[in-house]
């Protein structure tokens, strides 16, 4: 049976709330949380055709399936592909700063920052100060090569090790897909 | 829907109430699109999404050329902190003028979702006490844009073009606006001005062809389709006095009538290959460039090397030229647009100390090209039959004639 609108109307209601936890424990930012989840739900609509399966529980895990790849593609891209939400002309407006504050408690990302600086504090100080400047405080590549007396390939080289290294520090605490929209 | 489903996050409240009347209206378009039995055996039960399906009809009756379109959240002025004084209107000093210029995308409009709402002029005092202008359309008495999404949005009193004081034989506040759209068969280029004391006419000049402009109260508007720099506009002024002010609008010296669609450009570059050597090069482009990823287009280029660009001891040739037709998909590639036709270009450069004319003859006739800044010059026509007679001439400063026949490509010395 094709997907139609009222089918994924009732889906968005049950779980969209989910869906903005799901992708804000993922990309950290309540703003782009809703952008992807104003995507995905564009993007299952515009290509309803694809779709195989009948019952609401079909639909939430082909929702998913979608929500990885937006996932995916924002952090190759690094930024929220808009392409099926400017198709529809979906629109929205900004957050207020109470639904910010709320997705990030939906998300529990509170206690996931505190765990990143507990992480990162107890990191090599050499990963810790080249995360800090390029992840926290955004310099580009070359300020913080200049800063830390180094060359802009070292600084590339040591901002990916660091990086790996607070991953694997923080798997036991990421969420597991089942976890985020149970 | 429950309301209170999303109290704590109305964010998704709304954001599901847009995507619903999105789906909602693409449901109720494609259904009105298809066959009348295969959309009665496809057409969706809507349940209760039926106050949506009223908005997808009206974006069908607005296709259809009603005045009647789809809504966006007004568009907002700039915040106070950012606004200065004299690029403010007072809000009690603002009028829409009577003067409309029709929407020439009114055949477009037709078969497609925008919807046809005539151009108007919006004119108020700044703080400062100058004119300020907007462009915009109306729907109903409500100024605003429609957008690429053919949603209609109020603009708020704080949004400007411009705004200047009056000066003899000059308007106030004069410009060309683009309302822009996803082709350029679809854009619109509007031509405003106000503020012009003892205005008599205003005449708009659209690739030779003379249009009067309705002029009121020192203000004109017109509209025509295209971007500002396809359609070689000039715009003629007169005044009650007798002066007269005449200019083009939207081209650069570089830019490159194309006959039938947008204009092209060409330019050279030089760049230094070691101590003693120099590359200089001429390249031919899209002045505005299609929806193609800027790293798929391919952009021809005549290039030479030389021991100095220029001066005495330089090796560089006096003349680089290329004349022949490119496909339709050569000519994509070079512009970036999936509808592009085959054009013959017959391009390239002239040392302008040694050569002083260009004259490209296509197919019926001959045409003196301009030679620009550094020598550049180029001819876009349609596709010029391999029978046809193609010809480059180039006129030396001593009276000699460089006759280049046919296609190929040319690079020499005068002498």
């Amino acid at each position: 049976m094709p997907l139609s609108a009222e089918q994924l109307s009732r889906v968005y209601d049950a779980h969209a709330r989910a869906f903005v936890a799901y992708f804000a424990r993922r990309v950290y930012d309540a703003e782009l949380a809703v952008d992807l989840t104003a995507e995905t739900f564009a993007s299952a609509f515009t290509h309803r055709d694809g779709f195989r399966g009948e019952s609401d529980d079909d639909v939430v895990r082909w929702l998913y399936g979608i929500a990885r790849n937006e996932v995916g593609q924002y952090w190759r891209a690094g930024r929220v592909e808009q392409r099926a939400v400017a198709k529809l002309g979906v629109e929205r407006r900004a957050l207020t700063d109470g639904e910010y504050e709320r997705i990030e408690e939906l998300a529990a990302l509170e206690p996931l920052r505190r765990r990143v600086a507990a992480e990162l504090e107890a990191m090599p100080a050499e990963h810790a100060e080249i995360l800090r400047l390029r992840v926290v405080e955004e310099l580009d590549y070359g300020v913080v090569a200049a800063r830390l007396g180094i060359s802009e390939q070292t600084a590339r080289a040591r901002v990916s090790r660091a990086l790996k290294a607070l991953a694997v520090r923080l798997e036991p605490y990421l969420p597991t897909e089942e976890g985020s929209h149970a | 829907m429950p309301d209170a489903l999303f109290d704590d996050l109305p964010i998704l409240e709304e954001l599901g109430a847009s995507l619903r009347a999105a789906m909602a209206a693409e449901e109720a378009s494609a259904a009105a699109s298809a066959p009348q039995a295969a959309a009665r055996r496809r057409r969706p039960r809507f349940g209760w999404l039926g106050s949506f399906l009223v908005l997808g009809l009206v974006g069908t009756a607005a296709a259809a050329g009603t005045l009647t379109v789809l809504r966006g959240s007004p568009i907002p002025g700039p915040s106070a902190r950012d606004a200065q004084p004299s690029m403010t209107p007072k809000r009690d000093s603002l009028r829409v003028l009577e003067l409309r210029a029709p929407d020439p995308a009114g055949s477009v409009a037709a078969g497609g979702a925008t919807p046809q709402l005539p151009f108007a002029l919006r004119v108020g005092e700044s703080e400062a006490g100058q004119l300020c202008a907007s462009v915009g359309q109306l729907d109903g008495e409500d100024f605003g844009i429609v957008g690429a999404d053919g949603r209609f949005r109020a603009m708020d009193a704080g949004i400007v073009d411009g705004c200047g004081v009056s000066a003899p034989g000059a308007p106030a506040v004069a410009g060309i606006r683009v309302f822009d759209a996803r082709s350029w068969r679809d854009a619109r280029t509007v031509i405003y001005g106000a503020g012009a004391t003892n205005l008599n006419t205003a005449t708009l000049t659209v690739r030779g062809v003379r249009r009067p402009l309705e002029v009121r109260d020192g203000a004109y508007l017109g509209a025509v389709l295209g971007y500002p720099e396809d359609s070689d506009l000039h715009l003629r002024l007169e005044y009650a006095d007798g002066t007269r002010t005449f200019r083009a609008l939207g081209q650069t010296e570089r830019t490159i009538l194309d006959p039938a669609g947008p204009a092209w450009r060409v330019d050279s570059f030089g760049s230094t290959i070691s101590r003693h050597a120099s590359k200089y090069c001429v390249t031919l482009r899209a002045q505005r460039v299609g929806l193609h990823p800027s790293d798929r287009l391919t952009n021809p280029e005549l290039c030479a090397r030389a021991g100095r660009i220029t001066g005495p001891g330089s090796i560089a040739p006096d003349y680089m030229v290329e004349a022949r037709t490119y496909s339709a998909a050569e000519v994509a590639a070079i512009t970036g647009r999936d509808d592009a036709a085959s054009r013959t270009l017959a391009w390239g450069w002239v040392r302008r100390s040694r050569i002083t004319r260009v004259t490209v003859a296509g197919g019926a006739d001959a045409v003196r090209v301009r030679r620009e800044l550094n020598g550049e010059f180029a001819r876009v026509m349609l596709p010029v039959a391999s029978a046809a007679p193609l010809r480059v001439v180039l006129t030396t400063r001593t009276g000699q004639r460089i006759v280049l026949r046919g296609e190929g490509r040319w690079r020499g010395r005068t002498r």
